[in-house]
């Protein structure tokens, strides 16, 4: 039996394996005529990748370079100081610090100093309810490292310390975040996106003493959209952000207190987007959303400095349990570089509803933020 | 040989006049190649079309093999890529208990004096799943396990749909070696 099945394989191998078959007579011309077509489309589609990739490289070295050269502390003397005196005086114990101050309406979040600060604060003279200059820097970038800068201002300490009638310049400095996304989107029906962003902060309320310095908030996530109508979407999906704030009162060469937050954020964003207007590549759309954030982790280290020398330190955890809620609005501009691909860009605006919490971070310090968010989608 | 050599250049070059040579050359085989797997003319021409855009677009001949080989893989990726957007070739499903024995077919005359048009009917007509199997086996030499791998089938799968090939193919061979008894 095996003889007769291979027989049949050598039947049609040899009769067939190198038959002919008529073509089409017009075949050749409509071939001829597709074949510059077809290259050109394959030349413009490199093109546009190499174009694309260009972009995202001038504007990654651009804000690479900006960073690197940012002449931070002019920057931050240029821009709107008040003097607060803060009426304070401590004294130091053995491994705690028992500070007392004149008292203040802002609520604070008590530091892990020994358990013996709380409800510090230094009296507002002049500076309270002083709103900063707006100032904002665009700038997009697919890297993945952090940036510091400063943004002057703390209406609630974390813990203070300081000496008698001494002057804190309340300082005020613009920030440079930027928005980083890349989003990969699947499907006109569905997509699946993944992102990295940051924000740009606006003015928010100054009050006080102490330098913070919030560091560019970092997020990654994962969100789903999916096509309702020709023109309607939803999106959601998980989004993780790190919010890491550092806090000094004091000068360098005295005695002062260091304090590093880091908070980590796992937030389900809820957006509807509307296309505004689609012709050939190009498509304008707006969103409009929210997303409910939860802390789900973090930390205080917390440093002593005496003389310039550090005498003390300190970890603690903190979370803080109130959910964050905020609202987002963005526009948005698609490119369609191929039929697959396209990259876009999103500016918008995000507002932090105050979670109620004491607990520091620059949502607080600044609720309405800029975000730049330049991606690539996928679809099929 | 050097006329291909010189056909190859060309062709990298975007010869227009090499294009068309090696269009002559080739055309009318590859057709065969596409119907061979497609089973309809029309559909055959369209992915003759692509294939030849394909290889005049990007001319990735890297003398690895022989040209008609080359050729012939570009042809036969392109008929599976059609293949696999028409229908989904693993979701045929045979029940190998349904299967019978291939019953002989030496004592029915000379068989071999069938027509290749005949022949090349008999496969086209064949459904899909064990067509495809039937070509990728018997013409392009691949084993059950490269099959499987190719059209994401498990290798059993293409076992038995070769089996079935070959027992329609039979059947089929049997009827026109009748009919024409009959004449």
């Amino acid at each position: 039996m095996k003889r007769e099945n291979d027989e049949i394989n050598r039947l049609f191998r040899t009769s067939l394996s190198d038959a002919e078959m008529p073509v089409r007579l017009d075949f050749w011309n409509e071939l001829e005529k597709d074949i510059p077509i077809a290259i050109r489309r394959r030349k413009m589609i490199v093109f546009r990748f190499a174009a694309a990739a260009s972009v995202l490289l001038v504007f990654a070295g651009t804000f690479a370079a900006f960073m690197n050269f940012l002449p931070k502390n002019e920057i931050a003397d240029a821009f709107t100081k008040a003097a607060v005196s803060c009426g304070a005086e401590g004294t130091l114990s053995q491994d705690a610090v028992k500070i007392d101050f004149p008292p203040i309406e802002t609520a604070t979040y008590a530091g892990s100093l020994g358990k013996k600060t709380s409800g510090n604060h230094c009296a507002v003279s002049s500076a309270e309810n002083e709103e900063d200059a707006v100032s904002v820097t665009i700038s997009m970038s697919f890297s993945f490292s952090q940036s510091g800068y400063t943004s002057n201002q703390s209406n609630r300490n974390i813990f203070t310390a300081g000496q008698n009638g001494k002057d804190i310049e309340n300082e005020e400095t613009d920030s440079q975040n930027r928005l980083l996304t890349t989003e990969v989107n699947k499907s006109r029906r569905s997509s699946i996106n993944g992102f990295v962003a940051g924000n740009i902060p606006f003015a928010g309320k100054q009050n006080q003493s102490v330098r913070t310095e919030h560091k560019l908030p970092l997020s990654a996530g994962v969100t789903i959209r999916k096509e309702l109508t020709r023109r309607f979407s939803l999106e959601t999906g998980l989004v993780y952000t790190k919010l890491n704030t550092e806090l000094t009162a004091g000068e360098y060469d005295a005695d002062h207190y260091r304090q590093d937050q880091t908070l980590h954020y796992l937030g389900i964003p809820l957006k509807a987007g509307v296309s505004v207007y689609e012709k050939k590549r190009v498509e304008l759309y707006a969103s409009a959303g929210s997303m409910i954030e939860k802390c789900i982790s973090g930390h205080i280290k917390t440093k002593h400095y005496e003389q310039g020398e550090n005498i003390s330190y300190e970890k603690s955890l903190l979370r803080p349990n109130p959910l964050q809620l905020s609202l987002l609005l963005s526009a948005g501009i698609q490119y369609a570089l191929t039929d697959r691909f396209s990259i876009y860009a999103e500016p918008g605006l995000n507002y932090y509803f105050d979670d109620g919490s004491p607990v520091e971070t620059v949502r607080k310090d600044k609720p309405l933020q800029f975000n730049l968010l330049c991606g690539i989608r996928m679809t099929y | 040989m050097e006329n291909e050599t010189e056909l190859i250049k060309g062709c990298r070059a975007g010869d227009n006049s090499a294009r068309k040579q090696l269009y002559t050359l080739y055309s009318k085989r590859m057709l065969a190649v596409c119907y061979r797997y497609i089973g309809d003319l029309d559909a055959a021409h369209d992915v003759l079309h692509d294939g030849f855009i394909k290889i005049f677009t990007n001319f990735s001949f890297r003398s690895e093999s022989s040209l008609g080989t080359w050729i012939t893989r570009v042809m036969v990726t392109q008929a599976l890529d059609y293949l696999r957007k028409q229908k989904r070739i693993n979701r045929i499903i045979v029940h190998e208990d349904q299967i019978p024995e291939i019953p002989d077919v030496s004592d029915e005359g000379d068989y071999n004096r069938i027509p290749q048009d005949c022949l090349m009917e008999f496969v086209a007509e064949l459904p899909i799943g064990c067509r495809t199997v039937f070509n990728l086996y018997v013409f392009e030499g691949k084993s059950h396990k490269e099959i499987g791998d190719l059209l994401r089938i498990k290798e059993h799968s293409s076992t038995s749909q070769l089996h079935r090939a070959k027992l329609l193919l039979t059947k089929r061979i049997k009827e026109y070696m009748n009919h024409e008894e009959r004449k």
